[in-house]
C-alpha cells in the first residue's frame, strides 16, 4: 500500500459517478446495469470506499471493460512492443525492444512515446506492480532464465517468442483499470531512462512481495469461491505440466524421425539413377519424402516456439496467482483473529476498534479486486487457449495438406508408366 | 540336367515352328518380330538347339508371353496358395497351406488339384528346381529361419506374410515356360503325399545349387552383359539393404511416437472435464490425436507387413541369382546357359518392374490414406473453435 495517492481521473468526468457501476465488478457491469444506480461510490458489499487507498474506486472510475468487449471509443491507452535490437557492450550483450505508447490520458505529458526497454526493465516493472498492487493479479512475464547452451538467447525465434510475450504482458497491464494507472507503469512507458531508484527488489516468485502482511495468522477456512479458484489452479497446473512434458518428448521423437527421413529420401534418388522405367517414380518418392520432412520440421518448430511458451507462461501465471490467493488468506486470517479478540471482549461494550475495521476493509477490497481479476483472468485464459488450439489445428492442417499433396503428386508418375505400356491398372 | 525329356506340348500346334520365335528371347519376341522367321529352331545366336536338353525349344514351344502381357487364352496353369492351418503333433507344431491348381495341360492327370503343403515342401521343390534347371533363375522363397523369441512363427501377420510370398513363388514358377513343366513341380502340385525320395538337398542360398559344376566351368561369352547384370545386382542389393535398414528405424521411431501420442490425447480429455467454455475444443483435440494415432499405427503396420517383405524377398532373389564366374564348360552348353539366363534376366527385370511399381503405388496409397485421415481429424476441430467465437460475438 505504498504507491501513493492516485491522481484524479479526468475521464471520470464523462459520466456522473452514480451512473458508473463499480469498475471492479466486471461481471456486474455486464450483467447488472441496475447496480450502477448507487448514490455513493461504494464497494459491492456496501462498504464505503476509501478513495485514498490504491484499491479505491476513484482510481477505478473508468468504465470497466473486458478485453474482448473493448469499444474503440473508450480505450485511451495503446501500447506495443516491437523492433528487437541487439546491443553489444564491453560488459555484456543484450536485446532491447521498442515500447510505443499512444494515449489521450492526462496522466501522461505527451500523447505519444517511444522508448527502448530490455527484459530487466519489464521484470522491474512487474515487481513494482506486485509490490504496489498486492490485491491484484499481475500478468506474467516470459521466463527469465534460459539454460545457456540449450537455448540461443539471440536467435530470431527466441527473441520473437519473447517479444510476443512482453507485448502481451504490457497490453494486459494497459487494459487493466487499476494497474494501467500505476505510476511505475507510467514511468516505464514514458521515461527516457528508467530510474530504478528503488532498485531491483530482490523479490522471489514465492510471495515475499506482500510487505504489508505481518503474517503468522492461521486461516480457518478459505471461502468456497476462493477455495474453488485454488483447486482449479492446482488441476490446471498439473494438466499443463503433463502436456508440457509429453509435448517435449513428442518434439524429440519428431526430430529423431526427421533425421531418419533425411537419410531415407536420398536413397531412392540414388537408386533411381540405376533404373530406367522406375527412374521417375523413385525420384518422385525421394522428392516426396523431402517435402514431408520440411513440413514436419515446420510443425515441430511451431510446437516448440508457439505452443510450449504459452503453456509455460500460464504455469508461471498460476504460481503468482496462487501467491495472491495466499496473501488474501493472510489478510482474512488477520482480520478473523483480530475480530475474535474483539468479540471476546464484547461484554465490555467497547466499540469495534478502527484497526479491526481497517482489516475488514482491506479484506473486502482484496476479495473484490481478486474476484474481478479472476474473471478477467478467466476471459484471458479462454481467449489464449482458444487461440492456442486454433493455431495447433491450423498448423497440423497445413502439415497434413502438404504431405498429402506430396504423395498425391507421385500417383501420376506411376500411372503414366502403366498407361504408356498399355497395361491395365 | 537330370529332369528327363519334357513331353510334347499340344499347344505348339497352333503355330508352325518357324513362326514361333525363340521363347526364351522375351525381348526379341516383343521387339523383333522379324527374328521369328528363322528356318530352324535355334538360339538367338544361331546355335542349333538340342531338343533333348531341358533348355530345348521343344519344351519351350509355348508362345512366350511376359506375365503382364498374358492373354487369358494361352495361360493354362493357375495356382494359388491359401488357407493356412496349424498342425499340432507330439513331435512338432507347424503350419500347412492349401495349394490349389487348375490346368488344361495334359501333363496333369486331372484338371484340378488341392493339396496341403508345408514350408519344408516348398523348400524341397526349390532345391529340386535349382538342381534340375541350373541354367535358370529360380524365384526365391521367403526366409526359412526365424529367430525364436523375436518373431512369433504362428502369429497371423507372420503366417500371412509367408503365405503371400509362397503364393508369389508358385505363381512365378507356374508362369515360367520351362520351370512350369518340371516334373518335380508337377508332383508338388498333384501328389497327395510328396515322396521326397531324393531327400532335402542341403543347399545353401549362396550358389552351391549349381551342382553340375564339377569340372570348373567358365563363363566366357558376353562378359560385358553379365558384368553389367552383376554390377546392377550389387547396386540394387545395396540400395534395398539401405532402404530396409532405414525403414526399420523409421518403424521404430513411429512406434515410439505412437506411445507418446497415446499418452498425449487423454490429457486433453481429462483437462476438458475441468473446463466449461474450452470443454468441447479440448475433447476435440483428444479425439483428434486418437484418430491420428490409429491412422499412424495402420501406416506403420503396412510398412512392416507389406513393404519390407517385398524388399527382403528381392534381396533373397538376388542372392540366388548371383552366377558364379568361374564356370567353364563346352561352348554349346555355355551358350545354352547364356540364353536361358538372359531370357530369365529379362523375365526377372519385368517382374521387378511390376513388383516395384506395385510397391511404390501401395506406398503412395497408404500414405495418402494416412494423411487424409489425419487432415480430416484436425479439420473437424475447427468448427468446435469457431462456434464458440461466434456464440460469444467475438470477431475471429
Amino acid at each position: 500500500m505504498s504507491a501513493g495517492a492516485p491522481r484524479s481521473l479526468p475521464s471520470s468526468g464523462q459520466k456522473s459517478i452514480q451512473d458508473i457501476c463499480h469498475p471492479l465488478s466486471a461481471e456486474e457491469s455486464a450483467l447488472n446495469p441496475g447496480s450502477a444506480a448507487e448514490k455513493d461510490v461504494s464497494m459491492p458489499n456496501g462498504t464505503p470506499v476509501d478513495t485514498s487507498s490504491p484499491a479505491s474506486s476513484s482510481s477505478l472510475l473508468n468504465r470497466l471493460q473486458l478485453d474482448d468487449d473493448l469499444d474503440g471509443e473508450t480505450r485511451d491507452l495503446f501500447v506495443t512492443v516491437d523492433d528487437p535490437k541487439k546491443h553489444v557492450s564491453t560488459m555484456e550483450t543484450y536485446i532491447t525492444y521498442r515500447v510505443c505508447t499512444k494515449t489521450t490520458r492526462t496522466e501522461f505529458d505527451l500523447p505519444e512515446y517511444s522508448v527502448r526497454r530490455r527484459y530487466q526493465d519489464f521484470d522491474w516493472l512487474r515487481n513494482k506492480l506486485e509490490e504496489s498492487q498486492p490485491t491484484h493479479l499481475i500478468p506474467p512475464l516470459p521466463e527469465k532464465f534460459v539454460m545457456k547452451g540449450v537455448v540461443d538467447r539471440f536467435s530470431e525465434e527466441f527473441v520473437e517468442t519473447r517479444r510476443k510475450a512482453l507485448d502481451k504482458f504490457l497490453k494486459r497491464v494497459a487494459d487493466h483499470p487499476v494497474l494501467s494507472f500505476n505510476e511505475h507503469f507510467n514511468a516505464f512507458l514514458s521515461a527516457k531512462d528508467l530510474n530504478k531508484r528503488q532498485g531491483l527488489a530482490l523479490l522471489t516468485k514465492m510471495g515475499e512481495s506482500v510487505k504489508y502482511v505481518t503474517g503468522g495468522y492461521k486461516l480457518r477456512a478459505r471461502p468456497v469461491e476462493f477455495a474453488a479458484m485454488g483447486d482449479y489452479l492446482d488441476v490446471f497446473t498439473q494438466k499443463l505440466g503433463t502436456i508440457d512434458r509429453i509435448a517435449q518428448r513428442i518434439i524429440k521423437e519428431q526430430s529423431e524421425f526427421l533425421m531418419e527421413l533425411r537419410e531415407y529420401g536420398p536413397v531412392y534418388s540414388s537408386w533411381s539413377s540405376f533404373e530406367e522405367d522406375l527412374h521417375d517414380p523413385l525420384e518422385g518418392v525421394s522428392g516426396c519424402v523431402s517435402n514431408c520432412s520440411s513440413a514436419l520440421e515446420e510443425l515441430t518448430e511451431d510446437m516448440s516456439e508457439d505452443f510450449l511458451p504459452v503453456l509455460r507462461e500460464y504455469v508461471l501465471y498460476i504460481e503468482s496467482m496462487k501467491n495472491v490467493l495466499k496473501k488474501r488468506d493472510q489478510v482474512q486470517a488477520e482480520y478473523e483473529t483480530k475480530l475474535e479478540a474483539v468479540v471476546f471482549r464484547e461484554d465490555k461494550k467497547t466499540p469495534v476498534p478502527t484497526d479491526v475495521e481497517k482489516c475488514q476493509d482491506r479484506l473486502e477490497c482484496f476479495n473484490a479486486d481478486l474476484k474481478a481479476d479472476w474473471d478477467r483472468w478467466e476471459n484471458n485464459k479462454r481467449q489464449d487457449f482458444r487461440q492456442l488450439l486454433t493455431g495447433m489445428a491450423d498448423k497440423n492442417i497445413q502439415y497434413y495438406e502438404k504431405c498429402l499433396a506430396a504423395w498425391e503428386s507421385l500417383i501420376p508418375l506411376l500411372q503414366d508408366k502403366q498407361e504408356a505400356k498399355g497395361e491395365t491398372n
